[in-house]
């Protein structure tokens, strides 16, 4: 048997790990360690292997998964050579875990109090025991009266407090070792903060050592004390933050560092992407000066714009239902000039969504006014508002779901042309020279939207959107979901074709540091209210608001 | 090639529709070709009975009443001489007919009553889904005993109660469907751009939901096929001079006693048929993989 | 969780009213007048229209269709043109062995189908897997009535394990339960194969759940996974299946009672139709209608019980 002969024994030493699944090596030659009481980052784009390694450490990967050289050791001892029950008796004991998904980490049938006794199976305490012990640490991670929620079902919870609940469950054996894939990567920024500063106090408090799996530098740089870089499936680096992200040495590394907009301060219409050398000086272009057209008219303007979503209960009120009455929007008022960037910037619920959709015209405003080029839009009727969308187009949040899933992207991209009844005499030929605009080529045109990659489809998008040559093109978290080197590429894309076409966007996002640099203005939202609107530099250095002020606070991180 | 294989294999190529692939995986699982030559065998059969018949299926013969079956007689005789294999042969004609046919006219009719619930205004809606909630209240075999003599026994009968009690598994499965496609964001995305509801209805959802429902539907043809053979044995569904396997199964089990095999020899084309369609059906499914299940 | 009880009680009572209305409508509309059925074809018009002025069949639909809703809430289904008794009472008398031979069958089904389809998940892709893959879609495929005509010809005729027919001696429940083997297997062995496809995929989508590996992570045993926190979620649409199913095997239970000469309320309809005795069709109609529709009630209490979204999400 393996033994380590090192006098201390590193909580977690992770030896030479390679892994396949079948043909595919997902783990090559991966060594990482954690000492006792420290916090290892481990950050890597979508595919770099980072939760197979998380996954391999509490030996829960699907049978399929095979490790072909290496192993693991857990406290000096190696978990390839316990027998599964031991290994499972370290599971939820000595090692605990931190699941992605928040909404989907916890029983939907079981009450949050069940499973948390639950876990404690191990213990001989008394239920009641168990019972002020689950109270307590409910209380300590921040949800308010716990002893009410122990009766609840997770679906009862929010998406905070039921991360916080996975806390709890993770912290309550006081482990040795605390695993946390991707947790704070469904949360909002502000959110984020907040339960990363919990994590940091619980993981001092319990003395624990903590793995944190992340693609988001950003929360690396202000939790963790080191930091290993996986790409392909490799660990390129491992050393403290401050080394790592102060001299990368690996080339990825670099590029990583580069293309993260949170680390770029001036204003510049061109952000670093991959293909660009990782030692060159980023370039900062400001754009061309004359690009905002001032004019009379804005192209797009909102005033005293209400959204509410309500119910009434008719037959249900013999049930007991009482209804909803929820302002999604309230008295928004907006304004785009010809040629501007308008970023609305907002956490979950604030109401920037419904704000989109009201001016697309997929949700009809309650009252107010919309007015594109000074024709006032709400109260037309279906067919007369048919003429006004060719002038507004639409990126959606999610640029696979948004595509027809039976539709190649060759009809998928000219289907406002047909919906518009624009002729067009060849329209495949149509489709390529648009695909040409966004960079993609002809081997795109048939393939079907599951074929494509998050950022070929957000092209695609991109491709769509500009196929009517439209005055505005709203786009709602352009780059969601994108690994960090590829949202540069679409925020340049867009860049560079309102430096062409004069087009305004208005983008919709929940990051700040993404719209930093290609808007030309800023508004605030929360709660449904436009809190503050001004010019992006003067958001960002003269934040009126106190909200205003969090949200770019939760959005900084400690730089190197 | 196994069939986690030839998913790899299809999620390599590109330009390939769901189908194709579909299709491939249905190749590749042994169930689903088992499945398929059966029904092609038994279509090929009941399509050409009148020449690969080998005996008039009406032809009385008391003479040679109740022979066992041979190389003469595949299936052997009846009580009047009839040959058994040539009965068989026109009636899967029959079976098929009224599985066919009612399966067509249940998802037409289904089809459309989803859409309107799924389009319609809210009390429509409701007004639907309770109408077909109200028509799935009905066990099948003993309201078409009921109701069945009323209307007279006979083929277009036996489709009428098979449709009825049919329509709302498929409304009701279309009706969801719909909704949950309308909810998805590519629909939004039509809509923002200005697409008409036909344009949407008929570009954008049916295609998405059409395979699956296809695919429900195959599965439900040996329910249909067995549900017209039952009537029929209960002397409510085809009548003579036409053939039915349920007619067979009728004859055969009143000679139970004395002859046992007439009745096993009228139940074998009704086995192969039921095994071949849910062998095809559940293979169908696992192949093509639609994001609704079934619900009964 | 009480309202939605209450709703759906309340809709079970719409959909069982609606459903006895449309049929009054629906047989009074049928070309082959149930009356004219009734008294023979060497009755008089004059004998019909004074049969049907004491039936109240002369009243406008709406006040028909009240009165026969008010008799049928009374327990009036009309006199058995045979023996003159009231229907109700026949049907009742029937009911009980009908009843026991569908549960019999949901037993079977659900006792075999859950624990085969539990077994074919957690060893997926094993010979087991594909050994009980194959012979459920088998025993879907093949309709009650063909295993009942066959399993009568082996197990009673030839083997003469099984008695053939009948319910068995009464009071003795070893007899009667030896009676009820072959009609039970007859009705439900399709139900076992289609619970155990149904309970392997959603086992199988249920283990893939983060819940799941998050309940590993926390090294819960296995048994718990399982069962607790895996099949709890998994027999849901199973539930929903069988308390459908229910009209599917009425249906079937029609079958076996007709081959195993067994009394139920399948064979006394049987009877009925063959001799015309309509009163008595329609009373059975009815009665397993509502046995249907208070069954499918049943199971959607039981989901909102096991799962809490359920509840919600009914609106």
């Amino acid at each position: 048997m393996d033994t380590v002969n090192n006098s201390h024994k590193a909580t977690l030493d992770v030896r030479g790990l390679s892994l396949s699944y079948g043909p595919i090596q997902a783990l090559k030659d991966v060594s990482v360690k954690v000492e006792k009481g420290r916090i290892l980052g481990i950050v890597g784009e979508s595919g770099s292997g980072k939760s197979t390694l998380a996954k391999a450490i509490l030996g829960l990967l699907p049978p399929a998964a095979q490790v072909t050289k290496g192993s693991i050791f857990f406290n000096g001892e190696s978990l390839s050579s316990l027998a599964s029950a031991q290994f499972r008796n370290l599971r939820g004991n000595k090692v605990t875990y931190i699941s992605q998904d928040p909404l989907r980490a916890l029983t939907p049938t079981l009450t949050i109090g069940d499973q948390m006794i639950d876990i404690l199976y191990r213990s001989s305490e008394s239920k009641a025991g168990k019972r002020q012990r689950i109270i307590n640490i409910l209380d300590r991670v921040g949800i308010p009266d716990p002893e009410r929620r122990l009766k609840m079902y997770p679906h009862e919870l929010s998406g905070g407090q039921r991360q916080r609940v996975s806390i709890a469950m993770a912290v309550m054996m006081k482990p040795d070792l605390l695993i946390a894939d991707e947790a704070t990567t469904a949360l909002d920024a502000t959110l984020e903060q907040e339960i990363i500063v919990l994590l940091k106090e619980l993981q001092r408090e319990i003395g624990c050592s903590l793995v944190f799996v992340t693609h988001h530098l950003g929360v690396v740089a202000s939790l963790c004390d080191e930091v290993a870089v996986m790409y392909k499936g490799r660990v390129l680096e491992q050393g403290t933050v401050a080394d790592v992200f102060g001299d990368p040495q690996d080339l990825y590394t670099k590029t990583l560092l580069r293309c993260d907009p949170a680390g770029i301060l001036e204003k510049t219409r061109r952000l670093p992407v991959t293909s660009d050398k990782p030692d060159a000086p980023i370039l900062i272009d400001p754009g061309p000066s004359d690009r905002v057209k001032l004019s009379d008219a804005p192209v797009l303007s909102l005033s005293r714009l209400n959204v509410t979503f309500s119910k009434r209960p008719l037959l249900g009120s013999l049930f007991g239902d009482v209804g909803y009455h929820i302002d999604a929007v309230k008295s928004g008022e907006l304004y785009i000039l010809k040629g501007e960037t308008l970023a609305i910037v907002g956490e979950s619920g604030s109401g920037k969504t419904t704000i989109a959709r009201a001016i697309i015209g997929l949700q009809r405003p309650n009252s107010g006014s919309i007015q594109l080029c000074g024709q006032e839009l709400t109260g037309l009727s279906p067919r007369a508002l048919k003429s006004y969308r060719r002038q507004i187009t639409f990126m959606f949040q999610d640029p696979i779901g948004s595509l027809s899933p039976r539709m190649r992207v060759c009809d998928a991209v000219v289907e406002p042309l047909k919906i518009h009844r624009i002729d067009k005499a060849d329209y495949r030929l149509e489709a390529e020279r648009l695909l040409s605009l966004v960079g993609l080529d002809g081997a795109f045109l048939d393939r079907y939207p599951h074929e494509l990659s998050g950022g070929q489809a957000r092209r695609v998008a991109v491709a769509r959107a500009i196929a009517l040559e439209p005055q505005l093109i709203v786009a709602d978290e352009p780059t969601a979901g994108l690994d960090v080197s590829i949202q540069g590429e679409v925020l340049n894309l867009l860049a560079e074709i309102q430096d062409r076409t004069g087009v305004s966007l208005l983008l919709i996002t929940h990051n700040l540091n993404v719209v930093r640099h290609i808007s030309d203005r800023v508004a605030i939202m929360f709660m449904g209210e436009f809190l503050e609107t001004g010019s992006t530099e003067r958001i960002f250095e003269a934040p009126q608001h106190d909200y205003t002020r969090r949200l770019i606070a939760a959005n900084q991180h400690p730089r190197f | 090639m196994s069939r986690r294989d030839s998913l790899v294999a299809a999620a390599k190529s590109t330009g390939r529709s769901g189908f194709q692939r579909g299709f491939q995986n249905l190749l590749a699982d042994p169930m689903g070709v088992f499945g398929l030559l059966l029904v092609l065998t038994l279509v090929f059969l009941a399509v050409f009975a009148n020449f690969i018949a080998p005996y008039d299926p009406a032809k009385i013969d008391v003479p040679s009443k109740f022979l066992a079956p041979s190389w003469d007689h595949l299936l052997g005789t009846d009580e009047l001489g009839r040959d058994m294999f040539s009965r068989a042969l026109y009636g899967g004609r029959v079976a098929l007919k009224v599985a066919l046919v009612s399966t067509f006219a249940a998802l037409a009719i289904g089809t459309f009553l989803g859409f309107l619930a799924a389009f319609g205004p809210k009390w429509l809606d409701h007004l639907i889904v309770l109408f077909l909630d109200t028509i799935r209240a009905y066990p099948t075999i003993i309201l078409a005993l009921a109701v069945g003599p009323m209307f007279g026994a006979g083929v277009w009968t036996v489709i009428g109660i098979l449709v009825a009690t049919t329509i709302p598994y498929y409304g009701r499965i279309v009706r969801t469907a719909t909704l949950s496609v309308m909810q998805s964001e590519f629909i939004d995305a039509e809509r923002a751009m200005g697409a008409s509801i036909w344009r949407i209805t008929v570009i954008h959802i049916l295609p998405n939901i059409i395979g699956p429902i296809l695919i429900l539907a195959s599965m439900d043809i040996p329910v249909i096929i067995t549900a017209e053979a039952g009537l029929s044995f209960l002397g409510v569904g085809i009548k003579p001079p036409e053939t039915s396997w349920g007619l067979m199964l009728d004859q055969g089990y009143k000679f139970i006693g004395r002859t046992p095999w007439m009745v096993i020899s009228a139940g074998i084309p009704l086995i192969i048929a039921t095994l071949g369609f849910t062998f095809l059906g559940e293979a169908l499914r696992d192949a093509f993989d639609p994001k609704f299940k079934r619900e009964p | 969780m009480l309202r939605f009880c209450l709703h759906r009680i309340v809709l079970g009572f719409v959909i069982v009213i609606l459903a006895i209305s449309t049929l009054y409508v629906l047989v009074q509309a049928a070309p082959g007048d149930p009356i004219a059925l009734m008294v023979g074809p060497r009755a008089t018009p004059e004998m019909i229209s004074a049969l049907k002025e004491r039936l109240g069949l002369d009243q406008p639909m709406p006040v028909q269709i009240f009165n026969f809703l008010t008799g049928v809430a009374q327990g009036d289904l009309g006199l058995d043109i045979k023996t003159r008794r009231p229907v109700i009472d026949e049907v009742l008398e029937q009911l009980p062995h009908t009843l026991v031979l569908i549960l019999a069958s949901v037993i079977l089904a659900a006792g075999l189908g859950i624990p085969l389809g539990c077994y074919s998940a957690l060893h997926q892709n094993s010979w087991a897997d594909r050994l009980v893959g194959i012979l459920s879609v088998s025993v879907i495929a093949v309709p009650s009535l063909i295993i009942a005509i066959y399993g009568m010809i082996l197990f009673a005729v030839h083997l003469r394990w099984l008695p053939a027919i009948g319910l068995g001696e009464r009071g003795n429940i070893l007899d009667q339960l030896h009676h009820l083997i072959m009609p039970a297997i007859a009705v439900g062995i399709g139900w076992v194969g289609y619970l155990a496809r149904l309970v392997r995929a959603a086992m199988l989508e249920v283990l893939n759940e983060d819940y799941i590996t998050n309940a590993r992570a926390f090294g819960l045993p296995e048994r718990w996974i399982t069962f607790r926190y895996a099949l709890r979620i998994a027999v849901a649409p199973t539930i929903t299946v069988l308390g459908i199913g229910v009209g599917y095997m009425l249906g079937s239970a029609v079958f076996a009672e007709i081959v195993f000469a067994r009394p139920g309320i399948g064979k006394m309809m049987y009877d009925a139709v063959s001799v015309r005795n309509y009163p008595v069709t329609m009373g059975v109609v009815l009665a397993s209608t509502i046995l249907l529709v208070a069954a499918t009630t049943v199971s959607d209490l039981i989901n909102a019980l096991i799962d809490p979204r359920i509840r919600e999400a009914q609106e």
